[in-house]
């Protein structure tokens, strides 16, 4: 047995009190670490751990129903089911992904896309992998559920537009908020709480009550462990109580339009491009309001990718154009009956007034053609309406000078937004919204045509006296002007939402359109025009005669606009549909006590008789022989 | 020789060292609560493997207390040699955990020969510092650290390939705790101390792998990536600092419950412990850890000889060193490195380890009177 010899045994005893010192003062500088964390910053960290164990999970809110006069659903809300994924802790989510892929079908660059995302994401954070899923898809992951954790089905309150492509202008569509828009959005509406993916309108009502529609997201305290799984609460009998906030629906909006009338207007489109708008006269309620050709807004609901995002905006006829507002038009000769009416307010025309068409009219130079070659012969005011003679309005048009006709356009509500949908906005100026992007329309005036110097007043007077030339109006502006004829010169400010209320039912708003102007028509301008548009449509030589309506008294007025100018159309070696005339046409009915005013355009349609008066006819007769029946009041409630 | 063996026995029993018994047997049992609050809800069998593998390192650590540490200097190369075997095994065909080989299956048992390679380590070192008589009484210089640095070299190298940067760091740290008690010249303290940290930035350069060296950017700053790296360290330091000044209470843990705070039964444990018990425990436990490293320097000053001092100073030096990396790293203030906390971490490898050590320093303190 070794003894004890060792040379240097008492130096390391002495070294011994060394390494108890160092290991005193490591041991005490934890000490110190621990006394920092629990005692200085506790509060700090049992914050942070009751966060932990507290999920907060949204109860998305239903978006506000959308319903027609009579109350019949037009848009309402449905559940989108999302899958999202959290890789957790172990190592192994590659064979829960592959479960995923058998129930939902992926093929190998679906499978690999989400492979590549979720192997860059961070462990704990939820990523997005399956939208919407049907039935049959949730139904397998509710079975499979046990082999598939941290796989997370969130529900998603999101649009369902249950007409498709048929109210696309009029109430919008929406779509995902981006980064951008997130912040725009929750400095407008802070209370309303956005989120990145949360659905906002984009265009049309959704974009223009987003505040009203949207809803409050409601929230449900869960205690949960870290794959976000939800823990049985008797387990945890010393956690707090969850508490619950339910979701609110955001706000119903009732709509002026007429479900049957709009769907019947689409109908008589037949795929064709235009537009068509039906206002009450006596209220200024929009009834039918039409765009063809238009978009199912449900797509927008779903996630498009870029390419089919493209592939829809660069569409020929672009559907995303709102043709009743968006854009303007030529009035063409629809204009003729605000011409009539300012002639005879002007005293230039009265019933006496004769001209005589020869087929043209010469002024210096220049040869305008009436747009029957052979002439009307000897024609009145009336006959001038029924028949469409031009060369009756150029001489009426220069006898009463351009300013005149301006300011007569001005009093029928041309040149200047309608400001639609403005009714729910109150007074408040700041607040008027450009409805899909209004246009003004533009009457020209002379001081405008001698700062052009391409033209003179004298030619631009001929031309607009037939709605031609620089003049632009938008369909709706044609409506109400159509429809101040009838209800004693009020042009509206037209309105399409009758009310609004509670997701219940209740605390309802009703909001009424705003009057912008009174006309006062002579008695001889208002019948002598009436009597013109009556004659159009149920006179011998009336222009759109093949539209009458039996046992109506149904009037208005046929209108060709021309899209470019007679020189290239006779030169262009084919008649190309690009070159093809707008066609349309403004109407009321009955004439007695109007009750709708419609006014039409097809474009590259022709002549208004041929294409846009026959819808104008199906609208009007559709919508009278509904109110005979007693169902466009709009009290009968769901 | 008979009769002289059972006196030895009976007075192993006699001097046996109570103390330390005790406090190490308080640590233990501490541990083990700990270990049935972090995995009675759903790992019960965590705590039943906990409690055998504690059963069977207590009894090993009380027949090594009764056996004459003397005994163990003979098994030193034996015992050398096949941890350094097993190393190289690891590293031909172990498996992997985490991007590191670290396991030898070895028909139904797994075994990661990276634990009791510090043993070996430290009875290689005390064999040599007992037999070499060399030193000139200044003590240890440069030169002399050749055959210690050959010793310590080998299975640290073939750990750091695995890679397993805590076991490497653990074996350094306890082998130059070692050196420095065996009378290594202040001179070369500091000129090795000097030379270490200007290596530091060379090594962390060139000698990590790359998720090392996200875990040590992540410790100098775990808010920057808080769902991922910095995870570990973030919801650590929340357990501990939500537990305040009296704790949540036994079992109303929900960092650990609710497996926010990973790898909660073995590389995070203390934070099990400081959430439910808060900082009263936590001063208990630090304390307890502070007793057990006073009495095993008591253990290294009473020893009769070189043999014994280092041995004890090898164990101790083992477990603490492990303690404070460990609660360091749960503390937020060491990067995670992947070590153990002795007599609270499950594990078997590492519960026998610590559990060998404790028997040594047992052995070694009943033995101070024989001669």
């Amino acid at each position: 047995m070794r003894l004890a010899d060792p040379h240097n045994i008492f130096e390391m005893r002495s070294r011994a009190i060394y390494v108890a010192g160092v290991f005193g003062l490591l041991m005490g500088l934890l000490l110190v670490r621990v006394w920092y964390l629990q005692i200085w910053q506790g509060e700090v960290y049992r914050q942070f751990s009751d966060q932990n164990r507290f999920k907060i999970e949204r109860l998305s809110a239903p978006r506000g129903q959308i319903i027609d006069r009579n109350g019949a659903l037009i848009a309402d809300s449905r559940p989108r089911f999302d899958v999202y994924f959290t890789k957790g802790a172990d190592k192994d989510w590659e064979s829960r992904l592959n479960v995923l892929r058998e129930i939902f079908k992926w093929n190998e660059d679906d499978y690999k896309l989400r492979w590549n995302r979720l192997s860059r994401a961070d462990r704990y954070v939820a990523q997005p992998i399956a939208r919407d899923l049907l039935p049959h898809e949730l139904a397998l992951i509710e079975l499979k559920s046990n082999d598939l954790s941290g796989v997370d089905v969130q529900v998603v309150a999101v649009r369902d537009y249950l007409y498709q492509d048929a109210f696309f202008h009029v109430i919008g569509f929406t779509g995902e908020i981006g980064e951008e828009e997130l912040k725009r959005l929750r400095k407008r509406y802070p209370e309303r709480d956005y989120r990145l993916g949360d659905a906002r309108g984009v265009s049309g009502l959704e974009a223009m009550n987003e505040g009203y529609l949207r809803g409050r997201d409601g929230q449900d305290f869960q205690v949960v462990d870290v794959r976000g799984r939800k823990v049985n609460e008797d387990q945890w009998r010393f956690m707090p109580k969850t508490q619950r906030v339910e979701p609110r629906a955001g706000k119903t909006l009732q709509l002026s339009l007429d479900l049957d009338l709009q769907l019947e207007a689409i109908k008589a489109f037949e795929g064709r491009t235009g537009a068509a708008v039906a206002i009450d006269p006596a209220t200024g309620e929009v009834l039918a309001y039409v765009s063809r050709p238009a978009l199912d807004p449900n797509l927008f609901s779903k996630v498009l990718t870029p390419s089919e995002f493209v592939s829809l905006k660069a569409q020929k006829e672009n559907p995303f154009l709102d043709r009743v507002v968006g854009e303007h038009y030529p009035p063409g000769s629809t204009l003729k009956l605000v011409m009539a009416a300012a002639a005879i307010e002007s005293g230039v025309v009265d019933q006496r007034t004769t001209h005589f068409c020869n087929g043209s009219f010469r002024l210096g130079r220049r040869v305008w053609k009436c747009h029957k070659r052979e002439g009307h012969g000897w024609v009145n005011v009336v006959q001038a309406l029924a028949q469409s003679c031009d060369v009756f309005f150029y001489n009426a048009a220069l006898a009463m000078g351009l300013d005149s006709l301006f300011s007569w356009s001005v009093r029928f509500g041309f040149g200047r937004r309608t400001f639609l949908g403005s009714e729910m906005l109150g007074d408040d100026l700041e607040k008027i919204y450009r409805f899909n992007s209004e246009q003004t329309g533009f009457i020209p005036y002379a001081d405008w045509i001698l700062s052009r110097r391409d033209s003179t007043v004298e030619a631009e007077t001929v031309n607009a006296g037939i709605g031609q030339g620089a003049f632009l109006t938008t369909i709706l502006q044609l409506a109400r002007m159509t429809a101040a004829f009838g209800n004693g010169g009020k042009i509206w400010q037209p309105m399409f939402v009758r009310s609004m209320m509670n997701s219940t039912g209740e605390n309802r708003t009703n909001y009424l359109s705003t009057l912008e102007n009174t006309m006062i028509l002579s008695e001889k301008a208002q019948s002598l025009v009436t009597q013109g548009m009556e004659e159009v449509v149920s006179g011998k030589e009336g222009t759109a005669r093949a539209s009458r309506i039996p046992d109506i008294r149904f009037g208005g007025k046929t209108g060709t606009a021309q899209v470019v100018n007679l020189e290239v159309w006779k030169r262009s070696a084919k008649k190309v549909r690009e070159f093809e005339d707008h066609a349309l046409f403004v109407g009321t009915a009955p004439m007695e006590n109007p009750r709708i005013a419609v006014a039409v355009i097809v474009e590259h349609g022709g002549q208004g008789s041929r294409s846009a008066a026959p819808i104008a006819k199906k609208m009007i007769q559709y919508y009278l022989k509904k109110e005979t029946a007693g169902g466009n009041d709009g009290t009968v409630q769901n | 020789m008979e009769q002289s063996k059972t006196s030895a026995l009976s007075r192993a029993f006699a001097h046996f060292d109570r103390p330390l018994f005790f406090v190490a047997m308080s640590l233990t049992l501490i541990g083990l609560m700990t270990i049935y609050s972090s995995s009675y809800l759903k790992q019960m069998d965590v705590f039943w493997r906990q409690i055998l593998f504690l059963g069977v390192g207590w009894i090993i650590a009380i027949s090594i207390s009764l056996l004459d540490y003397r005994v163990l200097e003979r098994f030193a190369w034996p015992f050398y040699g096949l941890i350094v075997i097993s190393l190289i095994l690891v590293e031909l065909m172990g498996k992997t955990a985490g991007g590191a080989q670290r396991w030898l299956q070895i028909g139904p048992i797994q075994f990661q020969p990276g634990e009791p390679t510090k043993l070996a380590v430290i009875l290689m070192l005390a064999r040599f510092y007992a037999r070499d008589k060399g030193a000139s009484p200044k003590g240890y210089g440069l030169r002399d650290l050749l055959k210690p640095i050959l010793i310590v070299g080998v299975p640290v190298l073939l750990i750091f390939m695995q890679p397993n940067l805590g076991t490497t760091l653990l074996v350094f740290f306890t082998a130059f705790t070692i050196v420095f008690l065996c009378n290594l010249k202040w001179r070369t303290l500091w000129i090795v101390v000097v030379t270490g940290l200007i290596s530091i930035p060379v090594a962390y350069k060139f000698l990590l792998k790359d998720y090392q060296r996200v875990r040590v950017k992540t410790f100098l700053n775990p808010q920057s990536d808080p769902l991922g790296e910095g995870y570990h360290t973030i919801q650590s330091m929340i357990s501990t600092g939500s537990g305040q000044f009296a704790g949540k209470g036994f079992l109303q843990g929900s960092q650990s419950k609710l497996e926010f705070l990973p790898e909660h039964h073995t590389d995070f444990i203390f934070s099990v412990f400081a959430e439910e018990w808060g900082f009263l425990g936590s001063i208990v436990v630090l304390g307890l850890f502070v007793v057990f490293m006073l009495l095993c320097i008591d253990v290294v000053r009473k020893s009769k000889d070189a043999f014994g001092s280092v041995l004890a100073m090898g164990c101790l030096a083992m477990i603490m060193w492990q303690v404070v990396v460990n609660i360091g790293m749960e503390l937020g203030v060491l990067p995670v490195v992947g070590v153990t906390l002795p007599f609270f971490s499950y594990g078997g490898s590492s519960v026998l380890t610590t559990m060998v050590a404790t028997g040594i320093l047992l052995s070694v303190s009943s033995r101070r009177h024989i001669f």
